[in-house]
Parts: C-alpha cells; sequence; structure tokens
C-alpha cells in the first residue's frame, strides 16, 4: 500500500501528529518514505475532503488529528484491501 | 541544495502558502537536504500550480464557450459573399512591317493590359461602376463613408491576375469580383471586362493617332515620302464569361468561431489573473486609466492632420524593339537618327509613359 493519503489517516489513527511526525512514523510502519512534497500534497487532499483537521498549536509544526469522517473512510478502505488481501492469499494457497 | 529546495518551495501556490507555508518550511528545516528531496518538492509545488490553475480553467472555458457562441453568431450576421469571375485573353497582334519574337510581344501584351487594369481601377472608373444605376453597389456603405473608402474596398475585391500565356504570346487573364449579390457580382464583372475591352480599344486607337502624327511629321519635314500602317494593337477575348456565383466565398465561420474562442480564452485569463491577483490588477488598471488620460489629454493641443491620397502608376518606356520604330529610311541612318530624336522622344513621351 503506497496511497499517501491513507498512509497518512492510518499514521494518524493512534494519535495526532505533526508532518515530519508523519513521515518518521509511515517510514516505520510502511517502510515507506514520503517526500515533503508528496506528504504535504496528501495533507492538502485530506483536508480539503474533511478527513483530517489541524490542532491549535504555538509552534511552527502544525499537528493534524483525523476526523471520524476520515475514521469511517479509513475503516472502508482498510476492510476492502484485508478483503483482498484474503482473496489473494487464499486464491495463492489452491494454486 | 537546501537554497534549491526553498527555491522550489517558493513555487507553490501563493494561497496555499499562506496556509500551509510555516508548517512546511518546518518541516524542510527537519528533512535532509537531498536532491530526491528537491524533486519532490519541486514536482509538489508544480501539481499544486496545475490544481491550482483549474480554477482559472472554469472561467476560461467558459469566456471561451461565450466567445464561440457570440462569434458563431457574429458569423451568421454577416452577410455572405459570392465571386464571379470570367477569363480573357490578351492577343497581341503580329505586325509584319516590324516581325518581334513570341516573348517581346508577350512582354508588351502585359504592359498594356496592365495599363488598362491600372485605369480601370482608378478612382474614377470605379466611381462610374458603383454609381451605376443598374448595378448601384456598395448603397449601405456609401451612406456611412466616403466615396474614396467605398472605392478602395472595392479596389480590394477586385482581382486581376494572369492565369498562363500561350505561345503565340497571348496572355490568359482571370478577373474576379467579390460582392453580398450574386446577380451584382457577376453583372460588375461583366462590367470590369467591358471596360478592359475598351480601354485597350481606345489605346490602340490613341497609340495609332501618335503614330500617323509622327509620320505626318516626318512628311513634312520631307523625311518620309509616305505615311506606314501603324503597329497593330492587342486583341481582347473574353474565353469564359462571368460567371453565376452558386456557393459564398465568405465569411469563414470555422474562422471566426477560432477568433472568438482566442479572444475568450484571453479575456477569461486577464479576468482569472485580476481574480487571483486584485491588488495587482487594480494597480495595473490604475496606472493603464492614468496613461488613457495622459494621452488623452496630451492629443489635444495637437492640431489635427488630414491626408490625401492618391495612386499613381508610371510605366517605364519599352527600351526594346520599340513598336514605333519606322521601317528602315531613304536617308543615312546617323542622320535620320538625328533628325528623329526629339521627335520619337515626344511620341514615345505620348504614348507610353501614362500616369
Amino acid at each position: 500500500m503506497t496511497d499517501p493519503a491513507l498512509l497518512i489517516l492510518a499514521s494518524l489513527a493512534d494519535g495526532d501528529k505533526h508532518g515530519y511526525g508523519m513521515m518518521l512514523d509511515i517510514r516505520e510502519f510502511a517502510g515507506v518514505e514520503l517526500g515533503p512534497g508528496t506528504l504535504y500534497g496528501a495533507i492538502t487532499r485530506l483536508m480539503d475532503a474533511g478527513w483530517i483537521r489541524p490542532l491549535e498549536s504555538d509552534d511552527r509544526r502544525r499537528p493534524y488529528c483525523i476526523t471520524a469522517l476520515g475514521r469511517t473512510h479509513l475503516h472502508e478502505q482498510m476492510t476492502r484491501l484485508n478483503q483482498v488481501a484474503k482473496t489473494a492469499l487464499g486464491r495463492l494457497k489452491h494454486a | 541544495m537546501k537554497r534549491w529546495i526553498w527555491l522550489a518551495s517558493a513555487l507553490y501556490p501563493r494561497s496555499w502558502r499562506e496556509q500551509y507555508g510555516a508548517e512546511f518550511d518546518a518541516l524542510l528545516d527537519d528533512v535532509k537536504p537531498r536532491w530526491r528531496v528537491f524533486a519532490d518538492v519541486l514536482g509538489g509545488a508544480i501539481k499544486m500550480q496545475m490544481k491550482n490553475r483549474t480554477s482559472w480553467m472554469k472561467p476560461m472555458a467558459a469566456a471561451a464557450a461565450l466567445g464561440a457562441i457570440i462569434s458563431g453568431w457574429v458569423s451568421f450576421r454577416v452577410p455572405p459573399r459570392f465571386e464571379s469571375s470570367a477569363v480573357i485573353s490578351v492577343t497581341p497582334q503580329a505586325d509584319p512591317l516590324r516581325p518581334t519574337s513570341p516573348q517581346v510581344l508577350r512582354q508588351r501584351a502585359l504592359q498594356r493590359f496592365r495599363e488598362s487594369e491600372s485605369r480601370i481601377l482608378s478612382r474614377q472608373s470605379l466611381a462610374a461602376i458603383i454609381n451605376d444605376p443598374l448595378l448601384d453597389l456598395y448603397k449601405a456603405e456609401r451612406r456611412r463613408r466616403p466615396l474614396e473608402d467605398v472605392e478602395d474596398e472595392m479596389r480590394r475585391n477586385i482581382h486581376i491576375q494572369a492565369v498562363r500565356s500561350a505561345n503565340d504570346g497571348a496572355v490568359v487573364f482571370r478577373v474576379s469580383f467579390s460582392y453580398p449579390d450574386q446577380a451584382k457580382a457577376q453583372a460588375t464583372v461583366r462590367a470590369l471586362t467591358a471596360r478592359l475591352t475598351e480601354e485597350n480599344r481606345i489605346m490602340t486607337r490613341d497609340s495609332a493617332n501618335t503614330y500617323k502624327d509622327l509620320w505626318k511629321d516626318l512628311a513634312a519635314a520631307h523625311l518620309a515620302n509616305s505615311v506606314p500602317a501603324p503597329p497593330p494593337g492587342d486583341v481582347i477575348g473574353v474565353l469564359d464569361a462571368p460567371s453565376t456565383p452558386k456557393d459564398s466565398i465568405g465569411p469563414d465561420h470555422i474562422a471566426f468561431v477560432a477568433w472568438g474562442v482566442s479572444a475568450g480564452v484571453l479575456l477569461g485569463l486577464l479576468a482569472a489573473l485580476a481574480i487571483s491577483y486584485p491588488t495587482g490588477a487594480r494597480r495595473l488598471a490604475g496606472f493603464a486609466l492614468m496613461g488613457c488620460i495622459l494621452a488623452a489629454a496630451a492629443s489635444f493641443p495637437i492640431p489635427n492632420r488630414f491626408t490625401a491620397t492618391a495612386v499613381m502608376e508610371v510605366v517605364p518606356a519599352a527600351v526594346t524593339e520599340d513598336p514605333l520604330a519606322p521601317p528602315p529610311p531613304a536617308t543615312s541612318a546617323a542622320e535620320f537618327l538625328r533628325l528623329m530624336e526629339p521627335l520619337v522622344t515626344k511620341a514615345l513621351c505620348i504614348n507610353n509613359c501614362s500616369i
């Protein structure tokens, strides 16, 4: 899975993070290194969709949190992905 | 490298930078500056600019569609134009007294025809055609504009061009005229060909008279005993009578719509720019308005100027195988030429130098 938007949602699912925090987390749990341009491109899309929102901060590094809508979307996507993964693995076993 | 990454980050749209700029810069401070990061930031800036441009696309597309509709409507409001054409041949007649090559005959015929053409395209000639009660051309235009302007427009709508030449020295011309009325276009071409034929007849007659006068002068000076036959003129024949135009030649609806779309895109782009950069647009509009006011104010003290134009044509005299060259005289060649010089010069000026 390399979709930056889903990776960001997955990263924010266990807590609020700022941009650099998301980059480190995604590299750790998915092994994908997102560049700053890719990361903020995805953040912009997620903000526009209302799946994440910024939190108040005095620091330049503004943290983001996942919204309820974002959680629902992430859940749907992961369920579908899981189903695809199960089907593919099952077929591989029988092949 | 850090500098390059900063430059790339500056390429993000201004509105985006207002929202995310500070935190994005903070992230750039945290990441290790590498070429890969630079490429990623540059790619992100380009994508964001493209995304931002899509908001421009809507007014541009709307303005282009509006331009296409308006120009298409205008193109159908413009009356269609029809072109009638006739094909005429100009055949120079061989002169048994002064035999010349077909090339010289053709050159001479072309020269005479161009002279006739300049006469029928003169203001006087065009005014006569325009005001001919049977034709009554450019009626609406004559109400709005001076006759000279209408004559210029008619001149632009007349095309006379050589299409081919034959071995016997004959040259074939196509005479065409375009006008919103099919019947009038055809009648005008008929009038033009008739005038060309008439001009040719007048030129031949004048040339023969000049030739006869010259030889009468020579006879009076006891330099010649008889008057030889003058050189024959050219024969103008109509190969194809003025055509009846069926299909219109304009306006070109596609060209109209293309212009409308281009203008719409340009205006839409300007509108989008003005919306995106309202301060700059206001400032620019202010400067433009101030420039207009200053230019208008500066123009008042300058006195009005009027320009009058006339079309002139100087046809150079033929230097080879002059049609007026007489048969060999009885006196010696040197003596004959010395006596003939003033008369020949006079004849050449009368016959070949037309203004």
